[in-house]
């Protein structure tokens, strides 16, 4: 039971730890929110003394930090080891054009330059994460770990500026040795917008696992917190995988997996 | 105040609430004003957003007062119990049914902020408001009560850049008051709280924006509030996305803490009128639970509605309170007296005769002692 259910599904090669250069891509939906996959995936490497970087575009790092504690890993020990670092995409991202720094002479420009500065945001912000994955040792298989790529897209960056950003991560992973853990959210109702469609979709082409969790058709349950389904993605040449598709229940400091149907509560 | 009930007892200090609003009546704007009324009562600081927000203060419900009323239930209730089960006796063993949360039933204070606790333990979180009672005008004006109407900011300075006036503000008063965790950290004595209360968030009398505006300013809200002692309701008028659109609303879902929604019956007429309108006056969901720094959202575990596994919750407005309790359809055939059953006037020998009588007499046709056209 718990999470070790999902690693012996997963059965990576290395104990735990995903194959280098790999994308994992986790979807949620708002009735079921994937975050326990993140802060698993960060618990595991860092259980193997791996490098992570974790980019937080939704929480703060206080946030991860009091759940790694409950699943058994102290952040910030890990970071003045240097084996984790933060970047704080949540408080930070919008710094440069805030309108606390700025002033009004930047009011009439705004209109005319339309979604361009944010872009420019995102742009600073690869560079801030080139820097942080840099201060790493070279060689060390930095695995980087985002929460939460929707944000860039619904904060209105062009869905080619966000898919060249995850490339260029990409590279930079691939280079290092680690691996590139990214939660979108793929809520049915938000595949409406066709841009947005297009960019969980071409995200899913490039991964090698796809995790997707769903919330109960049925609606909310004290038993069963959701449905989730552990695919092999189009990159993943292993063709002994099996998709897993189970339910699931979150607890204070696990997470355990089952059958469906199959919950204690029934 | 019963919405937070349903979230635990409270609202997460730095979260964000987001009530999807009832289509045609009034309800959550009502939620809102009982989190603006309990603001006022815990002596917190306030800030009300909004597109004309005199109107939203005005007449605000007060404190409950008289503890009679519940008392008179309760005692009534107490005699209920002394009725002896004839029948259904093993039932009796079962205890009450409760459907809601049983008056003046103490509010865990986990989930709130803990200094706050420590300092005043004896003020409660939850007050019992009072719809019938309006706010003095003495307690409104020493309130520490900001209004921003939006109507305001469009004279000041244009229809642009709306949503960074109203975070700049809000940053503003988190400096001035000291109420930012990372500076305060050192003074942790009497920090106060912040509530934002914003009403119909983008909704059509508020100036357009650009597209992804409105979420950006949840995420910078969101950024914001983390590091101050402050949160946040919100209220969108949801169901005037259409269906296509309805991707924006789920976005800014997504970048808030907790979603609720109101459904009203009488948004629809296929609702408007069915039995259970008399006792519910809508649906009460639960979309997102405020979950910071756990797992597992504490909503779970202390609240009461959402802890017994529910998720059919209704609300009613009554009088005097308005309420969320666990939805039940009515009987079938509804609650009014049978009409069938046998007549009491006549003796029971009499009557089974008369029934044997027409058996006899009828066959399978409808009345007795016509020969019906479809009869066979």
């Amino acid at each position: 039971m718990g999470y070790g259910t999902l690693d012996s599904v997963l059965s990576f090669e290395r104990s735990n730890v995903p194959p280098s250069g790999s994308l994992i891509l986790i979807t949620d939906t708002l009735s079921s929110e994937g975050n326990f996959l993140i802060h698993h995936f960060i618990a595991n490497h860092l259980k193997e003394n791996r490098h992570v970087v974790l980019v937080g575009f939704n929480q703060t790092l206080s946030h991860y930090q009091a759940i790694g504690k409950k699943l058994g890993i102290d952040l910030s020990q890990e970071k003045s080891k240097s084996l984790f670092s933060f970047i704080d995409g949540l408080t930070s991202f919008y710094c440069s054009n805030d309108t606390s720094q700025s002033t009004a002479d930047t009011d009439a420009s705004s209109i005319s330059q339309s979604s361009s500065p944010i872009e420019d945001n995102l742009r600073k912000f690869y560079v801030m994460v080139k820097e942080v994955v840099a201060e790493h040792p070279v060689g060390s298989a930095v695995s980087l770990v985002i929460d939460d790529l929707s944000t860039l897209l619904f904060a209105g960056i062009q869905v080619e500026a966000v898919l060249r950003f995850v490339k260029n991560c990409r590279l930079l992973i691939e280079k290092n040795g680690g691996s590139l853990t990214l939660l979108v959210h793929g809520d049915d109702i938000l595949m409406h917008d066709i841009n947005y469609e297009l960019f969980v979709k071409s995200l899913m082409y490039q991964s090698e696992y796809i995790l997707s969790t769903r919330g109960l058709s049925s609606g909310y349950s004290r038993d069963v917190s959701g449905d989730i389904t552990i695919a092999r993605g189009p990159r993943n040449n292993d063709t002994s995988y099996r998709t897993a598709s189970w339910h699931y229940k979150t607890l204070d400091n696990n997470v355990q997996f089952f059958a469906k149907g199959h919950s204690a509560g029934i | 105040m019963h919405c937070l009930h349903v979230l635990g007892g409270g609202l997460p200090i730095g979260s964000v609430l987001l009530i999807k609003e009832d289509k045609f009546t009034g309800y959550a704007k009502l939620l809102l004003k009982y989190f603006i009324s309990q603001g006022i009562a815990s002596e917190n600081e306030l800030l009300v957003v909004g597109d004309g927000v005199e109107n939203m203060c005005d007449g605000l419900m007060w404190l409950s007062e008289d503890k009679d009323g519940d008392d008179k239930e309760k005692s009534t209730s107490k005699e209920n119990e002394d009725d002896r089960m004839a029948i259904a006796w093993r039932y009796k063993k079962l205890g009450k049914f409760e459907s809601g949360i049983p008056t003046g039933r103490g509010i865990p204070s986990m989930t709130l902020s803990k200094q706050l606790s420590k300092t005043d333990a004896s003020r409660p979180f939850c007050n019992t408001f009072d719809l019938t009672r309006t706010i003095p005008e003495a307690i409104v004006r020493d309130a520490s009560l900001s209004l921003l109407d939006i109507n305001d900011i469009i004279k000041g300075s244009g229809d642009t850049r709306l949503y960074d006036q109203i975070l700049q503000k809000i940053r503003t008063m988190v400096k001035e008051k000291g109420l930012s965790n990372v500076e305060a950290s050192n003074a942790r004595e009497q920090v106060n709280t912040l509530r934002i209360g914003i009403e119909s968030i983008d909704s059509p009398g508020w100036p357009p924006q650009r597209p992804g505006e409105v979420f950006k300013f949840f995420h910078a809200l969101r950024g914001l509030l983390r590091s101050s002692n402050a949160a946040a309701v919100i209220t969108i008028s949801a169901h005037l996305y259409s269906d296509d659109s309805q991707d924006v609303v789920r976005r800014i879902e997504h970048m808030s803490d907790a979603v609720i929604e109101l459904d009203s019956f009488a948004a629809r007429p296929e609702t408007a009128d069915t039995p259970y309108c008399q006792d519910y006056h809508g649906l009460f969901y639960v979309h997102k639970l405020p979950v910071i720094n756990s797992l597992l959202s504490p909503s779970t575990k202390l609240s009461i509605l959402l802890g017994s596994g529910h998720s059919n919750l209704g609300f009613k407005l009554r009088r005097k309170k308005f309420s969320i309790e666990t939805f039940h359809l009515p009987p079938e055939g509804g609650v009014s007296e049978r009409r069938t059953g046998p007549d009491k006037q006549k003796g029971t020998g009499e009557t089974e005769s008369k029934i044997a009588g027409k058996v006899t007499s009828v066959g399978c046709g409808s009345l007795p002692g016509k020969t019906d056209l479809y009869e066979f």
